[in-house]
Formats: structure tokens, C-alpha cells, sequence
């Protein structure tokens, strides 16, 4: 077979690897933001004073999660959810929530270091000088340190972005549903469609390659801009 | 030393401070009367900057009292653990004490029970002046630091306004106002847009000073203002503070410039060993030390 003819088939079905494209972003997208936002409270609770028991048994769950989450596998956190805590979702028209809940659960407790060593990072003086005015604690968080700390954690908060788009292609091993109606995500699509075509089964992983490649280099590109933006006020 | 007629605006009381096993402060008292500028020097490492720092809570001190218009800031509460009421009760229920008439016992009990609410009351008190007053003590009591540590992410106008719009319920307008009149007074109206990163050191520790100030704070702390400065812009931050004394600031100033300590405090503490050595006005301090380690120490730095 001629490469113009692998050529033909992949455009013949480009639709439906876009469509696999789509699912596989709707799935990261959601998850990163789910996964920030427990990053954020993850790393606040590790950062408050512990000057309450409340606070303490937060912070040891918080411990906790972050230990399990680091320690285990993304498919096999996957597999668990979809097989026992989720199992309501599972058979709802739409499952999506089903791997949107495991990658943002996943993510949060990545993002819950990340940001948290980016707290860490700002200078401790900001925190006194802040306090020696009055403000309180959490007003000097939000006002002061985490806008600092922002600047420092985009790279790394887009790492973790770019891996966790590239491990939703995990979710191929459950079955997606939106509206009743069986979806795949990019692998998944490209996966049923190689074993009715054997023949072209390299030609479609190859695309699966470039369409993620493509979205990495996107969110790149995304990355250098926001940084170029906070840059614009140079940090003492 | 004068005679006061007022009371303290800030009272220290065998104010002690424990890094650890580290001894830093052991017993600094010191009392504080509006319109004072008190100089502190001492060693590096004795425990200057710990002991301002304990000021305003941002150390918390291990032992000893500070009272801030009247008020407590800090005040070491002891409760009696439960094996201390058990032995405070044994003459009650001791056997060998059965000739103890019931009254007694009654009178002995119900003094223990006056004690011990007594001390909760006070814990109760101390506790709520401490830990809910302190954000509002802190508004009155202006700090600044070495470091400078103005706010990277903010202009000039943001660092000055943004304490007062949040804890003083000014409006915007009011704020920037009043910041644009104490920038002018440091001669910095002109760079309330900057960001910080955009002025030089003595720049930034004018317009430190000037945040601080627009809490309209009652007393002022300064922690080796000039120490992190080049050496030309030294003089244009100490007299923005000379003229902050001229103005009645009470100002508490830990410093390595003896010019400024001799020029415009009116009591000098040397500090060394975690307490207050010497304390004196600044001429008997330089011409008549006592203090074998003060002159010792004056010898060097002179
Ligand atoms: N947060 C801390 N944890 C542990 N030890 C501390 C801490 N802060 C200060 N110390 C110790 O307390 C002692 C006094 O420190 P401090 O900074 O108060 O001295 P200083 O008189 O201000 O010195 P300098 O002139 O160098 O500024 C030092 O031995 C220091 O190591
Ligand atoms: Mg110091």
C-alpha cells in the first residue's frame, strides 16, 4: 500500500479522530480545572498555621490524599473509580464526570505541590510585612503571596497540564458515554478503528502522535504568553 | 530619667524569647511613653531584631508580658494541670485529715474553685485580647524592615493603599489621597505608578516608611532600616525618620548608625546577652558608658 493511500484513509476519517480529539481535551480541560482547584485548597491547608485541631486533622487528611494519589497508578486510580466509588455515574447517559472526577482528583494532588513549593518560594518578609499592617493571614495569601507565587509556578502548572492531557488517553479502557450515545477518546478511536484496518492500524497511532503533539505545542505556545504577560512587572 | 506623668503607650515586662534551646531574650523590660525614640543597639546576634519582632507578635515571646494601651498584646497565662488540682484537693480528702471539720473543707474547696475561674476568666481574657486583638494592635503599631519588603506585585500607590482601603474602610479616593500626601512629604508623588521594582533601595525604604505610616500607627518599629543600603542613599531615609521624631512619632529604632541614635533618640538601650544592659540618654551613653561589654562595644563602633 502507498503512503498516499494511508493518507487517504486518515483523511477519510478525520472526523472521527477529531471527535476523539474533542472528548480527550473535554476530559483534560475539566480535570485541570478540578484539579486546581483541590490543588489550592490542598496547599492551603498544608500552609495555615496549625494552630487548631480542626486545621490538624485537615492537614493529616490532606497528607494522606496527596500519599495514596502520588502512589498509585493514573489507569489503576481509573479502574477504581469507575469500578467502585463512581460506579453510580457509570451508567448514567453521560459518564464523562466518571474520568473528569479521577484526572481532576489525580491532579489536585500534583498541583497541591506545585503550589504549594510556589507559596513556599515567596520571600517570608512579604508574609510579615503584611501582617505587620494588620491584614490577616488569608488576606495577605490572596493579595500578596499567591500573586507572587503565580509567576513562579506557571511552568511547572503547565507541565502538569500537558502530562495530564496526554494521560487521559488511558481513559480508552472505559466505556464513555455522552447522551447514551458510546464516544471514544482519540487512543480509543483510533484503536476500534485499526481492528477493522489492520492494515492502516500504524498510520492512525501515528496520528494520534501528531494531534497530541499538536495540542502540547499549543499549550506552549499559551504557556510563553501568560508568562511574557506577568513578566511585564519585574519581581524585585 | 524624667519623671512620667502618663501611663506607658507600650509596657515590656521580663519579656523572654526561646529558639529551641537558643536563650535569645532573657527578661526585657521597657517601658514605652508616646513622643519616645529609643535607639537600640547592641551585637549582631543578640537578639535586637527578636526583641522587635516580639513587639508586634510576629515572634512569639516564651515568657513575660507586653501591654499596648493598656491592653494586653502578649501575657504568658499558666493553668493548673489536673495533677496540681488533685494535690491542692488532698487536704480535703485526705484520710489522715479527718479531723478537718466539714467547714473547713467547704472554705478550701470553694476557695480552689474562686482560683480556678479566676484563672480561666483571665485566660479567657488574655486570649481574646491576644489572638482576635492582635490584627487590630498591629494596625496601630507601623513596622519597618531592613529588607524593605514592599510588595513586588503592586505600585508604589497599591503598597501605600492597600492596608488602609481593606482595614481602615477608607474609599480609593481617600486612600490615594492621603498616600499621594505622604509620598509627597518623602518627595515620592512622582512614582506612585511605579512598580517597586522600577526605585532604588532608599526609595523603597521611603515608601516602606510611608505604608506604615498610612495605618496612622500610634508607634513605629524600625529594624535596621538603613542596613541593606548603599551608602549614599543612607542619609535620605534617616532623615525622613528625624523628621518622623521632630513630628511626636514614638519610634523604637534598632540601628548601627550611632549619628542618628546620638542626634534624634532621646534614650539609647544597649543590648546584650538577651537583656537590656544600659539604658541612658544618648549623652551619658557615649561620654559616661558603664557598661563594661557598652564600652567595649563603643570602642569598636565608634
Ligand atoms: N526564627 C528563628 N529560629 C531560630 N533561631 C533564631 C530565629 N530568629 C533568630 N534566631 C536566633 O536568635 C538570635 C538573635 O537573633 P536576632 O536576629 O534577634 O539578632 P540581632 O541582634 O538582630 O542580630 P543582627 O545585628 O545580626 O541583626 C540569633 O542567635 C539567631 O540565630
Ligand atoms: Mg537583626
Amino acid at each position: 500500500m502507498s503512503f498516499s493511500q494511508h493518507l487517504q484513509y486518515i483523511y477519510s476519517v478525520r472526523g472521527l479522530l477529531l471527535e476523539g480529539l474533542g472528548v480527550s481535551l473535554i476530559i483534560a480541560f475539566a480535570a485541570v480545572i478540578i484539579g486546581f482547584v483541590i490543588g489550592v485548597v490542598l496547599a492551603m491547608i498544608k500552609i495555615a498555621p496549625k494552630n487548631n485541631l480542626f486545621i490538624k486533622i485537615l492537614d493529616k487528611i490532606a497528607d494522606l490524599y496527596i500519599t495514596v494519589i502520588r502512589g498509585t497508578p493514573m489507569l489503576v486510580q481509573l479502574l477504581i473509580m469507575y469500578g467502585v466509588v463512581l460506579v453510580a455515574f457509570k451508567n448514567n447517559p453521560t459518564n464523562l464526570v466518571v474520568p473528569i472526577i479521577s484526572f481532576g482528583i489525580n491532579s489536585g494532588a500534583y498541583m497541591a505541590e506545585i503550589i504549594r513549593s510556589g507559596i513556599n518560594s515567596v520571600d517570608k518578609g512579604q508574609m510579615e510585612a503584611g501582617r505587620s499592617l494588620g491584614l490577616s493571614w488569608s488576606t495577605t495569601m490572596f493579595k500578596i503571596i499567591i500573586p507572587q507565587a503565580i509567576k513562579t509556578v506557571i511552568p511547572t502548572i503547565f507541565n502538569e497540564i500537558i502530562i495530564l492531557v496526554k494521560e487521559t488517553s488511558v481513559v480508552c479502557y472505559i466505556v464513555l458515554r455522552i447522551g447514551g450515545k458510546q464516544v471514544w477518546d482519540l487512543l480509543g478511536i483510533a484503536e476500534k478503528l485499526g481492528l477493522n484496518k489492520p492494515a492502516y492500524y500504524m498510520s492512525l497511532i501515528f496520528s494520534v502522535a501528531i494531534m497530541y503533539l499538536v495540542v502540547v505545542l499549543i499549550l506552549t505556545l499559551v504557556q510563553k504568553l501568560i508568562e511574557r504577560r506577568l513578566a511585564k512587572n519585574e519581581r524585585t | 530619667m524624667k519623671e512620667r506623668n502618663t501611663a506607658p503607650l507600650l509596657q515590656v515586662k521580663n519579656l523572654c524569647k526561646k529558639f529551641d534551646k537558643n536563650n535569645v531574650l532573657n527578661g526585657i523590660d521597657l517601658d514605652i511613653y508616646k513622643g519616645d525614640v529609643i535607639a537600640v543597639i547592641g551585637p549582631s546576634g543578640c537578639g535586637k531584631s527578636t526583641f522587635l519582632r516580639c513587639l508586634n507578635l510576629l515572634e512569639i515571646p516564651t515568657a513575660g508580658e507586653i501591654v499596648f494601651q493598656n491592653e494586653y498584646l502578649f501575657k504568658l497565662y499558666s493553668r493548673y494541670t489536673k495533677k496540681q488540682i488533685k494535690n491542692l484537693k488532698r487536704p480535703v480528702v485526705a484520710p489522715i485529715n479527718a479531723s478537718l471539720t466539714e467547714e473547713k473543707k467547704k472554705e478550701i474547696l470553694a476557695n480552689l474553685s474562686a482560683l480556678l475561674k479566676e484563672q480561666k476568666a483571665e485566660e479567657k481574657a488574655i486570649k481574646k485580647a491576644t489572638d482576635k486583638g492582635i490584627n487590630q494592635h498591629r494596625q496601630k503599631i507601623g513596622m519597618v524592615f531592613q529588607q524593605f519588603n514592599l510588595f513586588p506585585n503592586l505600585t508604589i500607590m497599591q503598597n501605600v493603599t492597600l492596608a488602609p482601603i481593606k482595614l481602615k474602610g477608607l474609599s480609593k479616593e481617600q486612600a490615594e489621597e492621603k498616600a499621594l500626601a505622604l509620598l509627597d512629604k518623602v518627595g515620592l508623588k512622582d512614582r506612585a505608578n511605579d512598580y517597586p521594582s522600577a526605585l532604588s533601595g532608599g526609595m523603597k525604604q521611603r515608601v516602606a516608611i510611608v505604608r506604615a505610616l498610612a495605618m496612622e500607627p500610634d508607634i513605629m518599629l524600625f529594624d535596621e532600616p538603613t542596613s541593606a543600603l548603599d551608602p549614599e542613599m543612607v542619609g535620605e531615609v534617616l532623615k525622613v525618620m528625624s523628621d518622623l521624631a521632630t513630628e511626636g512619632m514614638t519610634m523604637v529604632v534598632v540601628t548601627h548608625e550611632m549619628g542618628f541614635a546620638r542626634e534624634v533618640a532621646n534614650r539609647i538601650l544597649f543590648i546584650d546577652g538577651g537583656v537590656i544592659k544600659e539604658e541612658n540618654s544618648p549623652k551619658e551613653f557615649f561620654e559616661n558608658p558603664k557598661d563594661e561589654r557598652l564600652k567595649e562595644f563603643l570602642s569598636k563602633v565608634l
